[in-house]
């Protein structure tokens, strides 16, 4: 046995007193062979981990034993020794994971050691950024973390953890920031790691999606235990517990269930032609680039229907969001909102506007003023656009309203720090449903929830569109959730619409190539289906948005032009079927 | 980024700050009441009108400050009004060296002793040895050097003398020409208060380093704990200390008037208080110019390091 968890314990002593984070944890990792370790936050599977390796913060204790090759390594010199040559650690987040004053270069290098010509040192790097498919290696080796894409730098925590070539490679939530296609060229380097070096590896995800397809042997931690550990296939198909039950099902699944339908209703929101940009520096004496974010949308929404609107970072769809709500200027286009043309009216008539479409963030937690209870925050919208309400009145409608959104109504003074995630969200949709609106524009707002919450929101927000005919724009990066609620859907790619169809039309039979790869980039929780997919991968970095020429990504044939920027030279949008619109490709 | 054209830019936009700087203090100067020529014993009236249109006294405040920003623009600084046979510029340019060896002698020493202390009590943060570096530091800042300066005078200087004999104490007073010996007692009264800060400082920023994510990849790539800290470490700790060392050192070389007072040394920081109180308008804004010229190029100065210290700063 490669590893031999036995026992472990991780506690934590705190202000509030002790936390015991790992609770008797013992697990097995062969040679060459990848355990899935899956848990919502908090289930202490990166501290598992940490705790094992030596890592833990100051605070931080572990007990129990850990074996290497059968020789015990908790707590002694032997770990230093293993850590960083033989069991090395890729982490989350590569931009707070890498020292940012130092190039990639020489990080990869450090992990060598001291121990070799500088001149071999360096060949080896080069090699092994290579291996990781970072293209321009020798270029990339003198640049710093913050010049590289989120995808490029997990390429570089890769290639620090495999450069000494390790028996064994601990991976926490290797691409949990990421971008789904950046995701699915991520994994494949880490199966091929598996499959071409033979190195064992403990993948660390709370993506049932990532685990399936990966993993050999799936261990479930809830509250710091294991609550099942087995194969893969038993795990997924026949699940012993109820929480690795709840958990599947709570997934949302982009392969299964009934697409929504689509709804008709008189028409609420027209967006036509709708441009922003934002001026990016370039240097202290050139002159700031335009950087398109939203260049030319159009669409439309419906009384009681949900358009979901899906891309990858950058892809403009929070940019459309600000837009249409008047938060943010656009430079071109119309927004028009029950026949008005919004884009022409004062800021005074606009707030009064408000009243009738709302917003819900990402982060419930940082879009909450911290020193206000919550129900200051869900009343405030009430006091602002619709004065005159007697203070019992705005009361009783708080309390209402949070009944509603499944909050209890006795925590109308509570703060929002003495509530979870999932319940600061529940605050979010009550703070944005309170004034009745007609249409919600939901900006990610179950992206940082765990998923048995995830699911719960989402539930949440179908009963409530059920109960008041309420329009809704869900945005989200993920395309198995948009599925669950949109009727239509609208994909994005760097600030253009590439295909807009209903949910059941773009599910069963995407057109657009970048669709496709979007589509079959999501992971499923199904280890069976993972196996045979056939990946359709995108190569190389996401184009920068800055480059005009990278709409064309897909229309290659184009790229020859002179100009461009020249509006016939951008992909434009083909009606293949009614109500099936898809981005001229080559 | 174009460093030289950068510079330029900086170069270009302190000149507004100068020049607002010049005049306030010019027109702040003059409301003060009295003038250079009020002593005690007062000047017989046609003495004192002879005296003050030889200096342009007697014009109305907006001339004199017009004939004062033409003289600027040349360089001339003007004659002192009290040091009868310098120009400002001359007690300026015999001064300053004497502060600017002070002060920079005593940042590097205190740079030195508190960075090392901050980043040692970092190291073992909470534990005893961090507290009672920290408490120590307190103390060194809330004591003003007019205090340590007579206690280590006394201590080193007069007592010393007594046990060790002349040539092994240290001198309280003089310059000496610079010598090592008469500026030892000067430059570590100075840096006592900066070493307190700079330790803090120092500490806080280490602390807050040592737990971010990259430190973790860094003990995960199996290095020892002087390579995390020089290597990955320090860089990003130095960050807001070399926010604070531009002002820092600006106020050492402004702020040095007490030590040099008690040590009766020959820099600039004298004539600023002698200047204030003769109302010796011209002293006092040649002072005031240098000071503010002073200040502006380490902030500077400090900017620069910030961006050769962190490759992200540099491209915006």
């Amino acid at each position: 046995m490669l590893l031999s968890i036995r026992d472990l314990n991780v506690h934590f002593s705190t202000p509030d007193g002790d936390i015991h984070a790992v609770r008797n944890v013992s697990l097995d990792i062969p040679e060459g062979s990848c355990l899935g370790v899956v848990g919502e936050s908090g289930s202490g599977k990166s501290q598992l981990f940490l705790g094992a390796m030596g890592l833990l913060s100051a605070n931080g204790r572990a007990t129990g034993s850990v074996l290497y090759r059968g020789e015990e390594i908790l707590g002694t010199r032997k770990v230093h020794a293993l850590r960083g040559s033989k069991i090395t650690m890729i982490f989350q987040d590569p931009l707070t994971s890498l020292t940012p004053h130092m190039t990639i270069g020489n990080q990869v290098m450090e992990a060598l050691g001291r121990h070799m010509p500088r001149e071999e040192a360096r060949l080896r790097v080069r090699e092994m950024l290579d291996y990781v498919r970072i293209p321009e290696a020798a270029r990339r080796m003198a640049q710093y973390p913050h010049e590289l894409s989120g995808g490029m730098r997990q390429r570089v925590m890769i290639a620090m953890a495999t450069i000494t070539g390790p028996d064994l490679v601990i991976a926490d939530e290797p691409t949990t920031a990421l971008d789904v296609t950046v995701q699915a060229q991520i994994l494949e380097i880490l199966r091929a790691l598996k499959s071409e070096k033979h190195t064992a590896m403990a993948l660390i995800s709370h993506d049932m999606g990532v685990i399936a397809g990966n993993a050999d042997r799936v261990a479930v931690m809830r509250h710091g235990e294991v609550v099942e550990e087995g194969a893969v296939d038993l795990i997924f198909f026949a699940p012993a517990h109820a929480y690795t039950r709840m958990l599947l099902d709570a997934m949302p699944r982009i392969d299964k269930g009934e697409p929504n339908h689509t709804a008709t209703g008189a028409k609420l929101l027209a967006v036509k032609d709708l441009q922003v940009s934002f001026p990016v520096a370039q240097g202290p004496f050139r002159k700031p680039k335009q950087l398109r974010a939203v260049d030319g949308v159009n669409f439309e929404l419906a009384e009681g229907e949900t358009l979901g609107i899906v891309g990858e970072s950058g892809s403009g769809k929070s940019t459309i969001a600000r837009a249409v709500l008047q938060l943010l200027p656009a430079n071109g286009g119309n927004v028009v909102w029950l026949g008005r043309d919004l884009s022409q009216e004062t800021q005074a008539e606009i707030r009064k506007a408000r009243k009738d479409f709302q917003i819900v963030f990402q982060d419930p937690l940082a879009s909450l003023d911290p020193r206000q209870p919550v129900g200051v925050s869900i009343a405030e919208p009430l006091k602002a656009l619709m004065p005159g309400l007697a203070r019992d009145d705005i009361r009783a409608r708080v309390r209402a309203m949070m009944d509603k959104v499944g909050l209890d109504p006795a925590w109308i003074n509570r703060y929002p720090h003495e509530l979870s995630g999932g319940q600061n969200q529940r605050v979010g949709i009550a703070r944005a449903m309170i004034v009745e609106p007609r249409m919600v524009i939901c900006d990610e707002a179950v992206s940082a929830l765990d998923v048995s919450i995830q699911a719960q929101i989402v539930a949440l927000i179908k009963h409530l569109q059920a109960q008041t005919g309420l329009s809704l724009i869900f945005i989200s990066h993920d395309l198995s959730v948009v599925r669950q609620l949109a009727h239509r859907v609208m994909v994005l790619y760097l600030g253009r619409v590439v295909e807009m169809a209903s949910s059941a039309a773009l599910y069963r039979q995407p057109r657009h190539p970048y669709t496709r790869a979007l589509l079959s980039a999501v992971p499923t929780p199904d280890p069976r289906a993972e196996r045979a997919k056939k990946r359709v991968l995108l190569a190389g970095d996401p184009p920068s948005p800055l480059d005009r020429r990278a709409q064309l990504s897909f229309l290659k044939s184009r790229l020859g032009e002179d100009n461009p920027d020249a509006e016939q030279y951008r992909p434009q949008l083909l009606e293949v079927e009614p109500g099936h619109f898809v981005a001229e490709f080559d | 980024m174009n460093m030289a054209g950068y510079a330029f830019r900086r170069f270009l936009g302190a000149l507004p700050t100068l020049f607002i700087i010049i005049t306030i203090t010019f027109f702040m100067m003059h409301a003060a009441p009295g003038g250079p020529f009020d002593a005690s014993r007062r000047l017989p009236p046609e003495v004192e009108r002879n005296v003050k249109a030889a200096y342009d006294l007697d014009k109305p405040l907006w001339q004199q400050y017009a004939l004062y920003l033409g003289k600027l623009a040349h360089g001339d600084l003007g004659p002192s009004f009290k040091n009868k046979d310098f120009t400002v510029t001359q007690l300026i340019v015999t001064g300053l060296p004497v502060s600017v060896r002070l002060g920079l002698s005593a940042m590097a020493l205190a740079l030195f002793f508190g960075s090392l202390t901050g980043i040692w009590a970092a190291l073992r943060q909470n534990r005893w040895q961090d507290y009672s570096a920290m408490t120590i530091a307190m103390f060194g800042i809330t004591i003003p050097t007019f205090v340590t300066a007579p206690i280590l005078s006394l201590i080193i200087g007069i007592y010393g003398v007594h046990l060790f004999g002349q040539e092994f104490s240290l001198p309280v007073g003089g310059w000496g020409g610079g010598a090592l010996r008469n500026m030892i007692l000067p430059v570590t009264v100075l840096a006592l208060p900066q070493i307190a800060v700079i330790a803090r400082l120092m500490r806080g920023s280490m602390v807050e380093v040592l737990r971010a994510n990259y430190i973790r990849t860094a003990r995960a790539k199996g290095l020892s704990t002087h390579r995390i800290v020089l290597g990955h470490a320090l860089r990003a700790a130095m960050l807001p200390l070399v926010s604070y060392l531009g002002p820092a050192v600006a106020a050492l070389l402004t702020g040095s008037l007490v030590v040099e007072q008690i040590f009766g040394l020959p820099g600039i920081g004298r004539y600023f208080v002698q200047g204030a109180l003769n109302r010796d308008y011209t002293l006092v804004m040649g002072v005031v110019i240098c000071y503010a010229g002073l200040i502006i190029l380490l902030n500077f100065v400090a900017d620069i390091l910030l961006a050769l210290l962190d490759p992200r700063v540099r491209l915006s």
